[in-house]
């Protein structure tokens, strides 16, 4: 029983997916600020809205709350999956350590999917964090299935973080890579409705804003907290989220720089 | 272990006709290299010598504009560079760890990467960080971080060890610490290439040395060897007021060969008994004063002055080390 358990952690400790993945999680974990801009602001940004407007509203009798929550998951999963790749990537690029690890036979798919792996494992805490207290602090509820949630949670974090190593595939410096990634959110967080309802801005804009990613998670979010949807109702929105993700994928692939 | 039995008879290293350019520059103009098991090679040039681009393209980072790589008999892209990389070791001119992860992570990490490996405190225990195995390598001094790169670079328990420029801005300790670690990876049959720009290290680390300026490998073998060629028993420095010519030297009894070097000459003398007397001769015959005169033992620095007629180090900081030195004494 001891004797297995040791040839377990051996194992875990030999694998280079399990150590990649670890160094990332500790690095985060040891950066005060990512924490607090990953976790606690969500929070206090929902807090300060939530009371800000928390009564519903006259006229439809709902409360702004509900509408923004699935909204500010959304934001953060953009900017979680965004920055949570983009910066360490460059970062590693400029010290030379991307060039280091091309040294070694550690296979690019396992230094890729940690990545990945440590986002989701981000990604399970923050979408935990900021639904448990909507529904804590304003008995915010999910109407539809977990299930649906995860899906399109899990496709928002993969088509986000696809978009970062596109951002990230060859800058050498943290500031070009800040700008860039700037550039490409700042659309999204104008158009793709976390603050207010896009349909609001003129139609001839909608098919422009219906593909942005940010759109479809938050729409899908909406349609499965607010509105009790399952998962084949959000489907689309799903579908376009992991084509995002592999599109950009696949072209920051073909693109990256090691050195 | 099985590769290890026929590892012995070919070369561990090397490499044919290696060309690199960038635009405006010719980094590395055709160089050839070998370095068998348990041997090392130092590569030893002044900044901007072609030297890490060398080593890079041997690492399989950069692609040759043309010439050829052989690790251990196999060239790079011929569909084994996996097990290329399981066999070398590698430490970059100028790499960092991330701050924040500790030194035990880091080693075990790359340790991760590798089929077959050593043993993670064992490593840190030969490279002395096992007392600072849980500090952040954020916290590490230059000369810690060098050796848990080191430690990195050993993990996989390679036969063959790249190192770029593995002491420059360490202490002497640090460097002596460096030195020790090369030596025993090379006792046990490893090996190893490395560049410097410290004749020094060169002189007391390295089986054979190869003397590299501009893109080209100028002269190779043993440092005795080296130094030797230069057939002279004594190199003298000096410097004139008055007038004296390089032809009025050259002349004198011993001397084998004249250059000029900024205000002064450089000479290769063989015995150096009866060259004194006639050099203060010559020059009360000219009327001229000795303002100075230096007199030393041979060494790689002046093999690389002697072949390229410049210091191997940045000019005004080694004339401002050489009056140094003699104002000390
Ligand atoms: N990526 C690059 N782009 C353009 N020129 C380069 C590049 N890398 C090196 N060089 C040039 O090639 C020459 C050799 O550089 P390098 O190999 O770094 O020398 P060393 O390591 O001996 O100091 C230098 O003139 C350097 O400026
Ligand atoms: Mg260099």
């Amino acid at each position: 029983m001891n004797g297995s358990a040791r040839g377990l952690r051996l194992a875990l400790r030999r694998n280079p997916l399990v150590q990649l993945t670890l160094a990332r999680l500790r690095e985060f974990a040891r950066e005060p600020e990512a924490v607090f801009w990953v976790f606690v602001f969500p929070v206090l940004l929902t807090l300060a809205l939530g009371i800000a407007f928390r009564d519903p509203d006259p006229a439809t009798g709902e409360r702004y709350i509900e509408f923004l929550l699935p909204g500010l998951v959304g934001l953060n999963i953009m900017g979680s999956g965004m920055w949570g790749i983009g910066f360490p990537v460059v970062q590693a690029r400029r010290q030379h350590l991307l060039k280091r690890f091309r040294t070694t036979p550690m296979r690019r798919a396992d230094f890729l999917a940690a990545y990945g792996l440590s986002r989701l494992l981000f990604l399970v805490a923050e979408v935990i964090a900021l639904f448990g207290f909507g529904w804590l602090f304003f008995g915010v509820a999910v109407r539809g299935s977990w299930l649906a949630l995860a899906v399109v949670c899990l496709a928002g974090s993969l088509g986000f973080q696809g978009l970062g190593l596109l951002v990230a595939a060859r800058p050498r410096s943290v500031e070009v890579v800040s700008g860039w990634m700037n550039f490409v959110m700042l659309p999204m967080w104008l158009l793709s409705g976390t603050f207010y309802d896009w349909h609001r801005f003129p139609a001839w804009l909608h098919p422009a804003i219906r593909a942005l990613p940010l759109t479809a998670l938050n729409d899908a979010l909406r349609a499965v907290a607010n509105h009790g949807a399952g998962l084949s109702a959000v489907l689309p929105e799903t579908l376009l989220l992991l084509a995002w993700g592999a599109v950009s994928f696949a072209l920051a692939v073909r693109l990256f720089r090691w050195t | 272990m099985e590769t290890r039995a026929h590892e012995g008879q070919g070369p561990a290293i090397e490499a044919r006709g290696l060309v690199k350019r960038y635009p405006g520059v010719l980094a590395v103009a055709g160089v050839d290299l070998r370095v068998r098991p348990g041997e090392c090679l130092g590569l030893l040039g002044p900044n901007g010598a072609g030297k890490t681009t060398t080593v890079e393209m041997l690492e399989g980072l950069l692609r040759p504009d043309a010439g050829e790589v052989r690790l251990f008999g196999v060239p790079w892209g011929a569909g084994k560079d996996r097990h290329l990389r399981e066999r070398i070791g590698v430490q970059l001119q100028e790499s960092r760890f991330p701050e924040k992860l500790k030194v035990i992570e880091l080693v075990r990490l790359f340790r991760s990467f590798y089929r077959e490996g050593r043993d993670e405190e064992e490593v840190l225990e030969l490279v002395g960080l096992l007392g600072k195995r849980d500090a952040r390598s954020g916290n590490l001094s230059g000369g810690q971080r060098q050796r848990l790169s080191l430690a990195c670079a050993l993990v996989g328990d390679p036969r063959a060890l790249f190192l770029d420029e593995p002491t420059t801005g360490l202490d002497p300790q640090a460097r002596r610490r460096t030195w020790e670690i090369v030596e025993a990876f090379r006792a046990e049959g490893g090996a190893v290439l490395l560049t410097t720009h410290s004749m020094e290290e060169a002189a007391r680390l390295c089986d054979r040395v190869a003397i590299m300026d501009r893109g080209r490998i100028l002269a190779e073998g043993s440092p005795g060897e080296l130094v030797e060629a230069l057939g002279a028993d004594r190199v003298v420095l000096l410097e004139a007021e008055g007038p004296v010519e390089a032809a009025d030297l050259a002349d004198l009894p011993s001397v084998r060969r004249v250059t000029r070097r900024g205000e002064g000459f450089l000479l290769a003398v063989g015995e150096i008994a009866p060259f004194l007397p006639a050099l203060l001769e010559r020059f009360a015959a000219r009327g001229a004063r000795l303002r100075r005169l230096a007199i030393h033992q041979p060494t790689l620095e002046d093999v690389f002055l002697e072949l390229t007629g410049r210091s191997l180090r940045d000019d005004g900081a080694e004339v401002a080390r050489r009056a140094a030195r003699e104002a000390a004494r």
